[in-house]
C-alpha cells in the first residue's frame, strides 16, 4: 500500500495559537498531543473517513457547501475530550494520493452564557 | 371547500418566539431560525432542548417547521403573531399582538436567559448570514432542502462558536487548484502541529 502524502495549507496555523493560548496549559498539551496522534494516523491511512485506526479521532464528512465543487473527500476530525476541544478540517485527495491539513480549531464555551445560567442552577 | 386552518405551535415554542420577538425587530425568516440556535444552546447548557420543535435542513438552512407553518398563515387565525410588511423588501416583520403578554411565563429562568442570549447575540443578524451559520453547524447534511433533521447536540454547540464558523468560512471558499498551489509538503509532523 502506498501511503499518502502529507501537505500542509498556508492557512493551517491560522488563528491555532491564539486559540489555543486561551485554554489551560495541561489541556493545550492534551489537544496537541491528540493533534500529533492524529497527523501519525493520517500519514499511514488509506482513506480518511474509512480507516478504523482513525476512529478515536470521530471523523465525519466535512460537506459545508463550497463556492467550487471540489475532487477531493473533505473530513472533520475531533480532538482533545469533552471538556476540552479541537476540530481539525483536512481534504483527501484520494487518486492523487495527498491528504491536505486545512484547518484546525480550539473550541470556546460561550462564556456568556456560562455565567448566566450558573446564575440559575446552583 | 377544504378551510386551511393555521396549525398550531407547541406550546413552549411559541413562548420562546414570543420572547425573541419581543425587544427584537425579526423577520419572518429569522424568526423561524432562531429556536434552532436556542435549542442547541438548551440542550447543552441545561441538558435538554426547549421549543418542542423540530428544526429541519430546508435549502436555506435550518428552520423550525412548526415555527414556519404557524407564521406562514398566521394572518388568518387566532395568533399572537403579526406579520407586517416592510417597505421596500419582501421580507415580513413579525409583531406581537397584546394576547402575547405573559405567555413566555411558560419558561423557566434559565430558559428565558438563554432565549434572551440568542436574541441579543443574533438577532441582528441577517436571515442570509444565519442560514449560512446553521449549515456550517451541520456539516454531514449533504442534501440541504431534504428535510432532514439537524443536529442540536455537541457537535452543533461546537460548530456554533464564532471560531469554528469563521474557519469554516475560510475553508468553503478554497479550491483544490488552491490547495495544490498554496500547500507545503509537511516533513516532520511535529513541524506541522507547531
Amino acid at each position: 500500500m502506498r501511503l499518502p502524502e502529507v501537505r500542509q495549507w498556508k492557512d493551517w496555523g491560522k488563528g491555532w495559537r491564539e486559540g489555543l493560548q486561551r485554554l489551560p496549559p495541561s489541556d493545550q498539551a492534551l489537544i496537541n498531543n491528540s493533534l500529533l496522534e492524529l497527523l501519525k494516523h493520517l500519514a499511514a491511512s488509506s482513506h480518511v473517513l474509512e480507516d478504523a485506526s482513525l476512529a478515536r479521532w470521530q471523523p465525519r464528512p466535512w460537506g459545508v457547501p463550497r463556492m467550487q465543487q471540489s475532487q477531493g473527500v473533505w473530513a472533520e476530525f475531533s480532538l482533545g475530550d469533552r471538556d476540552n476541544r479541537a476540530r481539525v478540517i483536512v481534504c483527501h485527495m484520494v487518486a492523487a494520493e495527498v491528504v491536505y491539513l486545512v484547518a484546525r480549531t480550539a473550541i470556546h464555551k460561550h462564556d456568556v452564557l456560562n455565567r448566566i445560567v450558573a446564575d440559575f442552577n446552583p | 371547500m377544504a378551510i386551511k386552518t393555521k396549525p398550531s405551535l407547541p406550546p413552549r415554542l411559541e413562548a420562546v418566539m414570543v420572547r425573541l420577538c419581543r425587544g427584537a425587530r425579526l423577520n419572518k425568516t429569522q424568526a423561524v431560525k432562531l429556536p434552532y440556535l436556542v435549542d442547541v444552546l438548551a440542550t447543552h447548557h441545561l441538558g435538554r432542548p426547549i421549543t418542542e420543535g423540530r428544526h429541519e435542513a430546508w435549502d436555506y438552512g435550518v428552520v423550525t417547521k412548526q415555527a414556519w407553518r404557524h407564521l406562514d398563515r398566521c394572518e388568518s387565525g387566532d395568533s399572537v403573531f403579526r406579520l407586517k410588511a416592510v417597505q421596500h423588501s419582501e421580507e415580513k416583520r413579525v409583531e406581537l399582538l397584546p394576547a402575547a403578554r405573559g405567555l413566555d411565563g411558560r419558561l423557566t429562568a434559565a430558559e428565558r436567559a438563554i432565549v434572551d442570549y440568542v436574541r441579543d447575540t443574533y438577532g441582528s443578524v441577517p436571515a442570509s448570514e444565519l442560514g449560512k451559520m446553521t449549515k456550517v453547524m451541520n456539516p454531514e447534511i449533504d442534501c440541504w432542502g431534504g428535510n432532514l433533521c439537524a443536529d442540536t447536540g455537541l457537535d452543533a454547540y461546537d460548530r456554533m462558536a464564532p471560531q469554528y464558523q469563521e474557519m469554516a468560512k475560510r475553508v468553503a471558499s478554497i479550491t483544490d487548484e488552491e490547495l495544490r498551489r498554496h500547500s507545503i509538503v509537511v516533513v516532520n509532523l511535529e513541524d506541522a502541529i507547531a
